[in-house]
């Protein structure tokens, strides 16, 4: 069923492109290209509640507010919730999007394997699932030589006798660029807690993994990885405007605290300065940056409230 | 040059060496392989090649040795074992070739040349080895000390097992075609071309001196030795599958099994002679034996087919543990007068391997349960 629905058109769409470019590396690229353009919409969606969770992250009031109640944590849950309600942000936002992908990431790995039979048992499984408006005495063999790579054998570049693992450095990198960006802070923004210390750890054994699997599985597995990282990366970076340099190993989050823009609320009121907490912990935050904001309409009672004077200090 | 430049450069190379250390073998879907002497049969499969003895009385076989003694995941082996003698050539999917003691398994020498997997068989003529690789290389090894005699590149690699007729040395390759060398020389002689990928080493018919051959593109052809023109093609008026083992001859017939199952027998002359009726998928070829011929089904059946005769005289079916469905891909091989087949059962995580007379009674079988 699955291998009918997901892996066999992904299979014979993945030929199709090789035979049309009559490049086995450059279809697996336009390929994962391709499937990334389709899935579009899913990952701006999850760049988007990704942004805006960092955003929230970073916004010193918020900040304040799970300090206050950093001893009381189903108050400090109560008022992330009703934050996270009023702007509009789903903390399932990143993970949903992230989930819906998982068939097609999969298939499409799976798709590219298949499609590298490196046996004659695994050429007579190809041979079996290629359709027949595609001609399977054509299309086979695939040619497994791209650039400096055997695309059915771990990719290696021979300098001086050393074979160095040119790929697997390369998907190291991009998947930090990409985990770094794609990756939300930790909930409840606590810096040293162990939610951002689960966070900061993916960080480094997400790229090493995925670094692992291109060191060690086939090249052409690691070209999808690199494709797929740097165009998720690209697309984070235009959404979001950010710089590359932003992105790096060693340069701070992508998206740096930015000062507090002054809003409306629920309750029609401004937000001046850190010393309105009281206030803050019951009406909207400021927001960072714009994609995810909501602005509530004023309720009844918070019309009424902005008729009164503001209260002296 | 900034710190920060630096700080990269050293995580990447630290990273390198990380990856290095932890890599593991290569990850590919492939079959047992067999080869046998008079007394032993040597199986590759995964991560060792053991050596079983065929000739003692004992219904449970344990292996004699295994190479190397404790597996790797970074070598694994499927291609066919060479028994030359007092060695035993087999090359692994970690691009080397070893050379074998056949009493005791231990390593003699390697061939550390190629750049591919070892795939297929080596062959022996004279003193010179010849081995195909999936680096996209044919190389002819000195035997006496196993240097590179000569070599030729490709542009695909190669699966199936070369072979000498005479001075030429012929390979079959997935570019749709059988190319014949000067065997001495390395030079290219001809190429004959087929409709699909050519996966097994042909036969050659001393009557005709042709080579006749089957291709995935569903045909068989017969190529003549001295010129490389294709003589003549059959494809069954388009109903006949993919043909990945090698043709045999079995008496005065010659066997070609496709993939659906279909036996082809054919004359000398390339006429057809019958068909024998598929009873499941086979990817294996035939092996001869006494009076006839045995065949395996990738679905675990074991069948003698007598020369002359269109329909099976035995048939086996052929269990795992505990009743397991076993895939049999492996071409059978007899040691002495024993039919060795193999198989892998368990999701192809078991290596199974049976002793058989030419009667079809089991005589021992491969692993010993657990204790």
């Amino acid at each position: 069923m699955w291998n009918t629905i997901i892996v066999n058109p992904f299979t014979n769409i993945l030929l199709a492109i090789t035979m049309l470019v009559k490049n086995f590396g450059l279809a697996i690229i336009l390929f994962t290209l391709l499937i990334k353009l389709l899935t579009w919409p899913l990952n701006a969606q999850q760049i988007k509640s990704s942004k805006a969770m960092q955003d929230l992250q970073n916004d010193p009031k918020y900040k304040k507010v799970m300090e206050k109640y950093k001893d009381n944590k189903e108050m400090q849950a109560q008022e992330q919730m009703r934050v996270y309600k009023e702007r509009g942000i789903s903390p399932f936002g990143s993970c949903l999007p992230t989930l819906l992908q998982f068939p097609i990431i999969i298939g499409l790995y799976q798709s590219i394997m298949k499609a590298m039979a490196s046996s004659p048992i695994e050429l007579m499984q190809l041979k079996n699932i290629i359709y027949p408006f595609l001609n399977a005495d054509k299309i086979l063999p695939i040619q497994h030589h791209f650039l400096w790579m055997d695309l059915g054998q771990p990719e290696r570049l021979m300098v001086f006798g050393f074979g160095i693992p040119i790929l697997a450095v390369l998907v190291v990198i991009s998947q930090f660029m990409m985990t770094k960006v794609m990756t939300p802070p930790s909930a409840g923004g606590d810096s040293g807690g162990q939610a951002a210390m689960m966070t900061k750890s993916m960080n480094v054994y997400m790229p090493l993994l995925m670094g692992y699997i291109a060191y060690s599985w086939s090249a052409g597995l690691g070209l999808y990885l690199l494709v797929s990282n740097i165009f998720s990366v690209v697309q984070y970076a235009t959404m979001n405007k950010t710089p590359f340099s932003a992105m790096l190993p060693w340069s701070k989050a992508p998206s740096a605290p930015q000062k507090p823009r002054i809003i409306e609320t629920t309750t029609g009121k401004e937000l001046e300065s850190d010393d309105d907490e009281d206030e803050l912990s019951s009406q909207s935050i400021s927001n960072a940056q714009e994609p995810t904001l909501k602005v509530s309409k004023p309720s009844a009672r918070a019309s009424a409230k902005q008729q009164r004077p503001p209260r002296k200090r | 040059m900034k710190p920060r430049t630096i700080l990269l450069i050293a995580v990447i190379i630290i990273t390198a060496f990380v990856l290095g250390a932890c890599a593991t073998g290569p990850r590919v879907t492939s079959v047992a392989a067999l080869a046998a002497s008079d007394t032993a049969a040597f199986v590759s499969y995964g991560q060792s090649v053991i050596k079983i003895d065929t000739v003692k009385d004992e219904t449970v076989k344990d292996a004699i040795w295994r190479y190397p003694e404790k597996g790797s995941t970074n070598i694994i082996f499927h291609a066919t074992p060479l028994v030359d003698g007092q060695r035993i050539i087999i090359g692994d999917f970690a691009n080397t070739l070893h050379g074998l003691n056949e009493s005791d398994g231990t390593e003699a020498w390697r061939f550390s040349k190629a750049k591919g997997w070892y795939q297929s068989q080596v062959i022996k003529d004279g003193e010179v080895y010849y081995v195909a690789n999936f680096d996209r290389n044919v190389y002819a090894l000195n035997a006496s000390d196993n240097s590179l005699k000569w070599n030729y590149a490709d542009k695909f690699g190669f699966l199936a097992s070369p072979m000498v007729v005479g001075s030429k040395l012929i390979v079959s390759s997935q570019d749709h075609k059988v190319i014949a060398f000067d065997k001495e020389s390395g030079k290219v002689l001809w190429t004959a071309q087929t409709k699909g990928s050519v996966v097994s080493a042909p036969y050659y018919v001393e009557a005709t001196k042709s080579l006749i051959v089957g291709d995935i593109g569903n045909e068989i052809v017969w190529i003549d030795l001295e010129t490389g023109n294709v003589n003549q093609t059959f494809n069954d008026n388009g109903s006949m599958s993919a043909v990945w083992a090698s043709p045999v001859k079995s008496g005065e017939q010659i066997v070609v099994t496709d993939d659906k199952g279909v036996i082809y027998l054919f004359n000398n002359e390339g006429g057809l002679v019958s068909k024998v009726a598929s009873t499941g998928p086979m990817l294996a070829g035939a092996l001869p034996v006494e009076n006839g011929f045995v065949t395996v089904t990738s679905e675990g059946t074991l069948r003698f087919i007598k020369n002359g005769e269109s329909v099976a005289s035995w048939t086996q079916p052929i269990k795992g543990p505990g009743d397991a469905l076993v895939e049999l891909n492996t071409t059978p091989v007899l040691s002495g007068k024993t039919i060795v087949i193999a198989g892998l059962a368990n999701n192809h995580t078991t290596l199974m391997v049976w002793g058989y007379d030419l009667t079809g009674n089991l005589l021992w079988s491969f692993p010993p349960e657990k204790k």
